[in-house]
């Protein structure tokens, strides 16, 4: 087991299975908040969804609306169990979570982010600030 | 993040559940920004007000916040589904929801100005002025350009700002995080139009990881159709919030090349032509409508145009005539809305689209799934006018 330091913005505690995404997210345009699909054919991801999942990915960019897909996604029930963002936790990020009560943290170090790619469950504890990554 | 006793008291309760959840956000986005306090606001910007955005979930939630909370500071809301004073084919079901949206930001007290351009509305705050812009175009102008202090701030953390009249004091509102990381060198590529500067913001915003980038070979006088254009092309593809224009001898360089901005354009251009010309994205100006004239001037559209402008921009340019004489072009304006994720153009009434918008483009692409040729406002005029 691996622990792996992050910081934490939305409290609460999540266990699950990591989705890892490599490019930033749009949320307004690359998910869809009915079942959580990523629906852009041009992203590595296509047709995975996060519903259940721990999502991790650099950060979101582009519509300030994008905070209400993840609002969306949480009352449809096909929301993240977490959200961990490798390089920086942007404001459409948090607040979504925020206010849908999804726990998030950001990654002290986005070096780290190759720590979490060898994991198939992990840990995240927002109060302690710490991932917790099982291998197997 | 610290906050005062009195703001603790209101994250626990003590105004409800709506001023309560509105703490939440600032607590979240202060910790993600590692803001140390909030800070009084003067103006809030609002996304989320179209229903083809936010939809039913969104109309809920804002119902619910509208009967909890007032704002606090001159609030401002971005454009909606529609224009007000024109016929239209959406079903009922979209006209009643898109109307409790707005009835909804109304009683709270916001001005309804359905613009992403407020800064040509609105009387502005002297420079240095914190204010909390969540339309990303808009955040990035007026910070680069007019000298307020905003982060990229989204739907609900201005919402949140609205009502509470504070932000975190944090990232863009500190003036020393105003300096850019990173400049981009753009020498050698050709800068004619305003697709040229958006098609330079798009890609500015796909390089910069930081909240702020320098382009070192722009001057920082550029005219107003060219701010607007690179500030929505940065807003579209990054989480940037602001830029500088000129040499920053202390900054990390990155040079890019015209085989990059023709791939960025590669991305977007998906088609030689289109069925209908859309401008207004972000909502045009007097002088972009005044420039389209000059253009324009004796000529006829060969198929239909749309301008996407502010109610408030489309009744001065009616006012000094300008309106009327853009309109015998036999283009169109509507008002209230903009042309990204418009539910008046879809797939099934649209093949392709032809704007000189990145910023539309990638929304019309990527939402509307409809496929766009993108050119020049001058280029269009010259193609598909006679």
């Amino acid at each position: 087991m691996f622990v792996v330091e992050c910081r934490c913005v939305v409290k609460g505690f999540a266990e699950g299975e990591p989705l890892i995404s490599d490019t930033p997210i749009n949320f307004l345009t690359m998910i869809d908040t009915e079942n959580g699909e990523i629906k852009d054919p041009n992203h590595n991801l296509y047709g995975k969804t996060l519903k259940g999942k721990i999502f991790v990915f650099p950060n979101s960019v582009g519509s300030s609306v994008g905070a209400y897909m993840l609002y969306s996604l949480k009352k449809k029930g096909s929301g993240p169990l977490a959200i961990i963002c490798s390089n920086r936790m942007d404001i459409t990020t948090a607040s979504g979570c925020a206010i849908s009560n999804i726990p998030a943290v950001y990654l002290k170090d986005n070096n780290l982010l190759q720590v979490l790619r060898n994991s198939r469950t992990m840990t995240v504890d927002c109060e302690g600030e710490q991932i917790l990554i099982y291998q197997n | 993040m610290e906050l005062t006793k009195s703001e603790e008291k209101i994250l626990d309760g003590s105004k409800g559940e709506i001023h309560a959840a509105a703490y939440r956000v600032l607590l979240a986005i202060g910790r993600a920004t590692e803001a140390e306090k909030l800070v009084p606001i003067q103006w809030a910007h609002v996304s989320g007000v179209n229903y083809n955005t936010i939809g039913d979930v969104g109309v809920n939630f804002l119902q619910e916040v509208a009967k909890g909370a007032h704002f606090k500071v001159r609030t401002t809301i971005n454009p909606m589904g529609y224009d007000r004073s024109k016929p239209n084919a959406l079903s009922e079901n979209f006209l009643s929801k898109q109307m409790q949206i707005v009835k909804s930001y109304k009683q709270m007290g916001a001005m309804q100005s359905f613009s992403c351009t407020p800064y040509e509305i609105f009387r502005l705050p002297r420079k240095g002025t914190s204010v909390s812009f969540a339309e990303s175009s808009a955040a990035v102008f007026s910070n680069s350009f007019l000298g307020l202090m905003t982060n990229k701030e989204s739907a609900l953390s201005a919402l949140a700002s609205a009502v509470t009249g504070k932000a975190p004091y944090s990232d863009l509102r500190i003036e020393e995080s105003r300096t850019p990381k990173v400049a981009l060198k753009s020498k050698g590529i050709t800068m004619n139009s305003e697709t040229d500067y958006g098609l330079l913001g798009y890609l500015a915003g796909k390089i910069s990881k930081d909240s702020c980038i320098a382009f070192s070979d722009l001057k920082s006088e550029m005219d107003m159709m060219f701010a607007k254009a690179i500030s929505s092309g940065l807003g579209t593809s990054g989480s940037c919030g602001m830029f500088t224009s000129g040499n920053m001898s202390k900054s990390e360089s990155i040079a890019i090349d015209e085989e990059e901005m023709s791939k960025a354009k590669d991305e977007l251009n998906t088609d030689e032509n289109g069925d209908l010309i859309l401008f207004g994205s972000p909502q045009l100006g007097l002088n972009e409508l005044a420039y389209l004239h000059d253009l324009i001037v004796g000529r006829k559209f060969d198929r239909k145009c749309i301008i996407f402008c502010s109610r408030y921009v489309h009744n001065q340019a009616r006012k000094i005539g300008l309106a009327s004489k853009v309109e015998s072009s036999g283009a169109e304006f509507m008002c209230d809305s903009c042309m990204c994720l418009s539910p008046l153009i879809t797939r099934d009434n649209t093949d392709s689209i032809i704007t000189n918008s990145v910023k539309g483009a990638y929304y019309m692409k990527s939402s509307n799934r409809v496929g766009v040729s993108l050119k020049d406002m001058k280029t269009i005029v010259k193609t598909y006018s006679e």
